[in-house]
């Protein structure tokens, strides 16, 4: 056994690995730490600790910005959608894997397409078509896009889940007497379970960190999703320069993710590493 | 599990019905007749002083009058775009604000603003006085189009050296009047180990100070203007542009801008400037309130400005407004808003433009704050005014963008010589023509 | 199939169908029009131009420069990515302490929103009071200029690739997870080093996962966005667009006032040919024998 190669190779990507996760609790750290300074102590060094914490950095935060209501229209916005994704794209996922029509290969090349085009080449027209229709600066408006936008790539996972799944427990439900609808309700649909919180997981995370959409598309003040609200903290703050408060804000949006992501962060990578083999 | 999901369908059904239900009544609440609205798309952020000031200024005329109400959107700096985009939809805002230089370039260039002449005849509230006589001589006038007056100015920005006065007295120097007073004063800061100069070097327009300014004194207003504008690029070959390319190579030269320039991400060089790591930055008014947090007691604000060079067109005499100020888009209710405007400008609130937001108000009876005491001066006694930039940003966006700002970045991070650089500006600047 | 199946095919794929032609192919070919004309947005003239758009992209420095930025991105940016992302999925796969605890920490930047990346990192940055120069300064080593007009892509791909490598190695841990040990217990008993372990039963059984994953990173690379946006401060120079940000700027402009609707579009349009030809390229070369496990 070469036990030489092995361990000198180990050491070093151990230690590389190492490096990188105190490197990332560090950040953090210091983002708390800086919020918690005056804009004097925050210039005149990194390193510098503050001489009292300023809680009040936290006060100017939460209080100037509208951060609470940003945060609730996130939520709204993004469970939503998320939501309306999954209950679209699941039946179409399985007609188009376990199916046979003329017309299914065209169709799902179709959706596939959509993975590989990017946001900005329908941004604008799509702001045209929501002018037109009156779902501009509504959060409905957003949805619908948010949901139309990412069915190529989940139908694109599910269906190659529903591939994966034996046909002989359909077959048997429905010799059993089973409806079709019966038999993807209840049978299949919680069978695709791994699948189903993958694609659930990937477009939370994505759609709630989502900047350029919900900025074109949403005008009004309290309408703003979290990541443009903090964007729009960001610009004020630049010209207040209160940097500080601004830090007490990227706080105050990042911990509470944090703690939610620690707290089901099991399930959640469960949730994608079980959907990512196919 | 079946169950689970019709429940949750039937819970995103009613949410989606109620968010629609919402968005709805948002929209369409046009329905009482007696309540007038004003749409107020405001370029200032949420806990700006600006915005505070503007917001007191609102809370006060709807108390006053109380079957209108002004509704009030705190955009930020990009307002204009979304006024573009909801313009297209025939949905644009009663009321917006921005500088003059981008109000002409986007809403008057395109003939989508209402003229506000009715509004300088009117008297304004509890003065009596006739609104255009309250401001400074031709400031309100400078955006006129076929004679009609579409932008209203309550905001008076101007850029020169910003410094501070104790520091250059600790070190002996007199804020400078020409170009070689200047060189000399900056000398004099380095051998003391001062950066002359504090930049930052990843704000393109900041940059571009130099550069406009220099013609602006060699040449004179309207020389940027005008070689920006000749399709065949030739302008840029005349020697004023050479020489001001050459004045700030020198500066560049002389290792004058402070260590790290190049790369220095906003607004790292000017809080260090406050903090007394640098002598000198080339800016807005707008410096001295962003950066009062991080001064010391003892720094005492003043600006100087651009010094001028001996035996050239340019002087003292040329101030350059940059106005801030509101604008009615096409389709607005211009009434209501110039009713408002009339009971904004009054001098009760515009001081607060003054002592809070620390800037020049256009209102020739408010002095400014004392930090920019001598930029109102200069204003004030100007024989021509010229907008920023030269009006650059406003006629040629693009070109200014694309074109200018790369090779001016160049310029003066010493990554290009001056001679290069007109060049390179000649030939740019044809090809961005013919490809028009 | 049965008649009672066939009847479900309509009303399941309905909904999806609607939502994506109305929604997104309807927009895409709409935009596919508008990059055909000159439109400043403001009022509803546009003027038919043909290929002008397209011909003047071929000329356009700047298309080419945040082409440049695009590219580095991706193939820099992606070759940083997935050698790190191999690099922690087989150790983690291969024993670490806190396995759990350590998959969730290098996860987190990624939830993080790239808004609140872009300060942070300016800050870390920063040539005088920045977090790396001065770990330079106790190191003896003279600053570096992150952020200068040279070196500030850089900065950014590293700033990039720290907060996505942690989702990429996830997602190739879940495939790693699935090879059954005895693979790699026959192997080490047949005296594999841990790098022919590497390339030849690990790499070979998670070839589809890695795929899928090296496609995801390049569709996200080209059309990154929000954390450049926000890096470049108030008003990104010009030096530091993405085509992504290029395209935004022109339809949407900044304060200086571009509005260019249909030369946006147009590059909209080449940025899908971009994408278009990465995802063929990229399955041409992963198109392998997939072991099946």
């Amino acid at each position: 056994m070469k036990s030489n190669d092995r361990s000198i190779l180990l050491v070093i990507g151990k230690a590389l690995l190492y490096i990188w996760v105190i490197f990332i609790l560090f950040v953090l750290g210091w983002i708390v730490l800086a919020s918690l300074k005056t804009n004097q102590e925050l210039f005149d060094g990194f390193w510098k600790l503050p001489e009292t914490l300023q809680w009040g950095n936290y006060y100017t935060a939460w209080v100037q910005s509208d951060l609470a209501s940003y945060f609730f229209n996130s939520v709204i916005v993004v469970t939503v959608s998320v939501l309306g994704i999954v209950l679209v794209s699941a039946p179409a996922a399985y007609v188009l894997s376990r199916f046979k029509f003329f017309w299914k290969e065209p169709l799902t090349l179709l959706f596939v397409i959509g993975i590989g085009i990017p946001y900005q080449a329908v941004l604008i027209p799509i702001y045209l078509l929501l002018l037109k229709t009156g779902l501009i600066n509504s959060h409905l408006g957003l949805i619908i896009v948010y949901v139309a936008l990412s069915l190529p790539f989940t139908i694109f996972i599910l269906t190659g889940f529903f591939q994966t799944l034996p046909a002989e427990v359909e077959e048997a439900a429905a010799i059993d007497g089973a409806s079709a609808n019966t038999v993807f309700w209840k049978v299949m649909l919680p069978m695709a379970r791994p699948g189903l919180i993958t694609v659930t997981i990937l477009n939370a995370v994505s759609l709630w960190n989502e900047f350029l959409l919900a900025k074109a598309y949403i005008n009004v003040n309290d309408k703003y999703t979290l990541s443009v609200g903090l964007y729009q903290f960001y610009q004020s703050m630049q010209y207040n320069s209160d940097w500080v408060s601004l830090f007490a804000g990227v706080v105050i949006i990042i911990f509470p993710i944090l703690i939610f992501f620690l707290w089901l962060s099991d399930r959640i990578i469960e949730g994608m590493t079980a959907g990512s083999g196919k | 599990m079946s169950k689970k999901i019709k429940i949750l369908g039937i819970f995103m059904l009613i949410g989606i019905l109620l968010l629609a239900a919402c968005s709805n009544e948002a929209s369409s609440s046009g329905g009482k007749d007696e309540k007038v609205t004003i749409n107020y798309w405001s370029m200032w952020n949420t806990g700006e002083p600006q915005q505070v000031v503007l917001q007191g200024i609102i809370d006060a005329y709807e108390k006053e009058n109380k079957n209108v109400k002004i509704d009030v959107q705190w955009m930020g700096r990009q307002v204009m775009s979304d006024v573009r985009n909801a313009a297209l939809g025939g949905d644009a805002p009663d009321l917006t604000e921005q500088s003059g230089a981008e109000v002409a370039g986007t809403l008057l260039k395109n003939n989508l603003a209402e003229p506000l002449d009715t509004l300088l005849s009117m008297k304004i509230p509890n003065e009596g006085t006739v609104f255009k006589e309250v401001f400074i001589d031709d400031v309100v006038s400078f955006y006129e189009q076929e004679g009609k007056t579409f932008f209203i100015p309550y905001e008076i920005i101007s850029s020169g050296f910003h410094y501070n006065k104790n520091l250059f007295e600790e070190n002996g120097v007199e804020p400078p009047k020409t170009w070689d007073e200047f060189l000399a004063v900056s000398e004099t800061m380095k051998s003391k180990g001062i950066a002359p100069f504090a930049q930052d070097g990843n704000i393109d327009f900041y940059n571009a100070y130099y550069y406009y300014w220099l013609v602006e004194r060699i040449m004179g207003p309207g020389a940027l203007l005008e070689a920006a504008g000749d399709k065949t690029g030739e302008t840029w070959l005349q020697p004023g542009y050479l020489e001001a390319a050459q004045k700030l190579q020198e500066l560049v030269d002389k290792d004058y801008f402070a260590a790290g320039y190049e790369g220095s991400q906003y607004p790292a060089a000017q809080t260090s400037w406050a903090k007394g790591d640098a002598a000198m930055i080339l800016n807005g008014s707008w410096l001295s309130s962003e950066t009062k947090q991080y001064t010391s007691d003892d720094f005492a604000y003043s600006a100087f400005p651009f010094p001028e060079i001996d035996g050239s067109k340019g002087n003292y005499d040329q101030a350059e407004l940059y106005l801030i100020g509101w604008v009615a888009p096409k389709g607005a209710n211009v009434d209501a808003v110039q009713d408002f405007l009339a009971f904004a400008m009054q001098k009760g609130y515009q001081e607060g433009i003054v002592t809070d937001t620390g800037n020049i108000s256009t209102r020739k009876d408010l002095e400014a704050p004392e930090a920019l005491a001598s930029f109102r001066e200069t204003i004030v006694n100007a024989s021509s005014y010229h907008p920023e930039y030269d009006g650059l940003q406003a006629e040629y966006p693009e070109w200014w963008k694309t074109v200018f700002l790369p090779l001016d970045d160049k310029l003066i991070f010493g990554q290009m010589k001056a001679e290069e650089f007109v060049q390179e500006l000649k030939v740019q600047t044809e090809k961005y023509w013919s490809k028009q | 199939m049965n008649n009672e199946k066939k009847k479900l095919i309509i009303p399941y794929l309905i909904p999806a169908m609607a939502l994506y032609l109305v929604f997104f192919i309807g927009p895409a070919l709409y935009g596919l029009w508008i990059s055909f004309h000159d439109w400043s947005g403001f009022t509803k003239d546009m003027d038919f131009v043909g290929l002008k758009n397209y011909l003047n992209i071929f000329e356009d420095p700047i298309y080419w420069q945040s082409f440049k930025n695009m590219m580095l991105i991706l193939l820099v940016g992606g070759i940083f990515v997935f050698f790190i992302a191999l690099l922690f999925t087989s150790l983690m796969s291969q024993g670490v302490t806190a396995k759990k605890a350590i998959r969730a920490i290098i996860f987190f930047p990624n939830i993080i929103a790239p808004i609140a990346l872009a300060i942070v990192w300016n800050y870390l940055y920063r040539y005088d009071i920045g977090f790396f120069n001065s770990v330079l300064k106790i190191v003896g080593i003279d600053p570096v200029n992150w952020t200068s007009p040279n070196n500030i892509m850089m900065s950014a791909v590293i700033s990039i690739v720290w907060y996505s490598t942690g989702f990429y190695a996830i997602i190739l841990l879940g495939g790693v997870d699935k090879i059954p040990n005895t693979y790699f217990e026959a192997a080490r008993i047949e005296g594999a080093s841990t790098f022919k372990i590497f390339t030849k039963v690990t790499l070979p059984l998670i070839w589809d996962v890695f795929s899928i994953a090296v496609i995801l990173w390049g569709i996200n690379a080209i059309r990154l966005f929000d954390f450049l946006f926000a890096f470049g401060g108030p008003e990104p120079p010009s030096r530091m667009w993405n085509t992504a940000m290029y395209q935004y700027i022109l339809g949407f402009g900044q304060r200086t006032p571009i509005y260019q609707l249909g030369y946006s579009s147009a590059v909209a349009v080449s940025m899908v040919v971009v994408v278009l030809i990465f995802v063929i390229t990229g399955r041409k070369l992963f198109k392998r024998e997939v072991y099946e496990l």
